[in-house]
């Protein structure tokens, strides 16, 4: 008899960890090396432009928002991933990281090596849904002093990509290193010497035409 | 994870006599101890507890005087916010450990009576010696009710309920108290739930230097209590 007390708490047990509120954290120190660059559709890093090309940033912190949906389609929903309040002045109470706050702070110069790293080290709650559920990601980066992406000059965004939620007390939280490549702002590229060629003969054919 | 304890007590006992007794004639019977820790590395975790004392108030142990920076870049210290219900992550950068809203917490678990969970990169075996004091009061643990990390604030191995004096909240209905302890080889929890007299998969067993999660259904008292005869 002693055996149905236990099934019966064993299950509520499961039923209460299948409902659990599930969470992630936001940290790629996975992602090392140059990982397959600046068009990596996973285990991605942040680059910004450079004379040029895109190089990994790994000296400036960055302004970060994360949207999120329940398919790669709808992923629109702007999640607070500053649920501390530690945002102060024109930055309170818009849900983002940025780099003068405490909140991006370290994000990028903590690895320096262009994975991000959360300083405050929380937890993320997408609200309403399950430990074990999968949604969808978009991560925003930005550069400079805008409260947000759409304003920003600097900016970039991921490709949606997915993770499982788990349970709030799994020590083994799902993080973003399965992000793609977080490339901010828009690379322009330096004139080759064949394109400045080339440049140069079309000009030349034009002004004989005109003779 | 391997847990070796070597409680200098005697001698740090015998030590401490000596230094009082050549000072004036009232004894200080500090208990002086340490003992090794030997997390899982790759990245996996391990529940920690420091059951020793920097200073005898039991609130100032840090993770420098506790942990130290002596481990590979990119460990991590998890530590349990109550409140939240959610963990807070440091990270052991070049620059040190970080701290933001997280080093409170984690400052918290770092007292005797808590505990925070460690993840150690890279394949190097790692040794963090836990060296302090041993507190000995009579110690009244207040515990609310939802999912909280601690661990028996002295360093005692055992079962929770048989060796560490924790007395469960009587069951009323299917309310009941429950532990999560953490098998590191699995690296998941063994879930022990209070059946009114006994624990399912057995009272829970707690090693020197280990923490585990406990909920009680409702706030209870944890009373136990270290002190040199």
């Amino acid at each position: 008899m002693k055996k149905l007390p236990a099934s019966i708490l064993g299950i509520c047990s499961m039923v209460a960890y299948v409902h659990a509120q599930g969470s992630f954290i936001i940290d790629s120190g996975f992602n090392s090396g140059d990982g397959s660059g600046p068009l990596a559709t996973t285990g991605g890093l942040v680059y910004v432009p450079s004379g040029g090309t895109w190089v990994v940033d790994t000296v400036e912190d960055i302004n970060l928002g994360v949207l999120w949906g329940t398919s790669p389609a709808n992923v629109t929903t702007a999640l607070n991933i500053d649920p501390l309040g530690l945002n102060t002045g024109i930055y309170a109470g818009t849900g983002n990281w940025y780099a003068s706050q405490p909140t991006g702070e370290l994000d990028i110069t903590g690895y320096g090596s262009g994975a991000l790293l959360d300083i405050n080290g929380n937890q993320y709650f997408p609200p309403g849904q399950a430990a074990g559920t999968t949604i969808w990601l978009v991560l925003q980066g930005w550069l400079g002093s805008s409260t947000n992406y759409a304003a920003a000059s600097i900016a970039g965004q991921t490709a949606p990509f997915s993770i499982t939620l788990a349970a709030n007390n799994n020590p083994a939280q799902p993080d973003v290193h399965g992000m793609g490549a977080l490339d901010l702002g828009i690379l322009i590229p330096e004139p080759s010497t064949l394109s400045l060629s080339s440049v140069s003969a079309a000009v030349l054919m034009l002004a004989r035409r005109k003779k | 994870m391997k847990t070796k304890t070597s409680l200098l007590s005697a001698a740090a006992l015998a030590a401490g006599l000596l230094a009082s007794q050549a000072q004036s004639n009232v004894y200080s019977a500090n208990v002086v101890g340490y003992y090794n820790l030997q997390p899982t590395n790759n990245n996996n975790f391990t529940f920690i507890a420091n059951q020793l004392d920097l200073d005898g108030t039991g609130t100032n142990n840090t993770v420098n005087s506790v942990i130290g920076t002596n481990l590979p870049l990119n460990s991590k210290i998890l530590a349990w916010n109550t409140n939240s219900q959610s963990f807070q992550t440091i990270t052991l950068l070049a620059s040190g450990w970080t701290s933001g809203a997280a080093g409170p917490t984690v400052k918290q678990g770092l007292q005797p009576g808590y505990g925070v969970i460690i993840q150690i990169p890279g394949s190097t075996p790692t040794n963090i010696t836990v060296v302090g004091n041993v507190l000995q009061q009579t110690n009244r643990f207040p515990l609310p009710t939802g999912l909280q990390l601690i661990s028996y604030p002295f360093p005692i191995g055992g079962g929770l309920t048989s060796n560490l004096n924790f007395i469960p909240n009587v069951n009323v209905g299917s309310s009941h108290d429950s532990a999560e302890t953490w098998n590191v080889g699995l690296q998941s929890y063994t879930i022990h739930n209070w059946l009114g007299t006994q624990w399912s998969a057995g009272d829970p067993q707690l090693p020197i230097g280990t923490s585990f999660f406990l909920k009680p259904w409702q706030p209870t008292i944890w009373t136990n209590g270290f002190v040199v005869q």
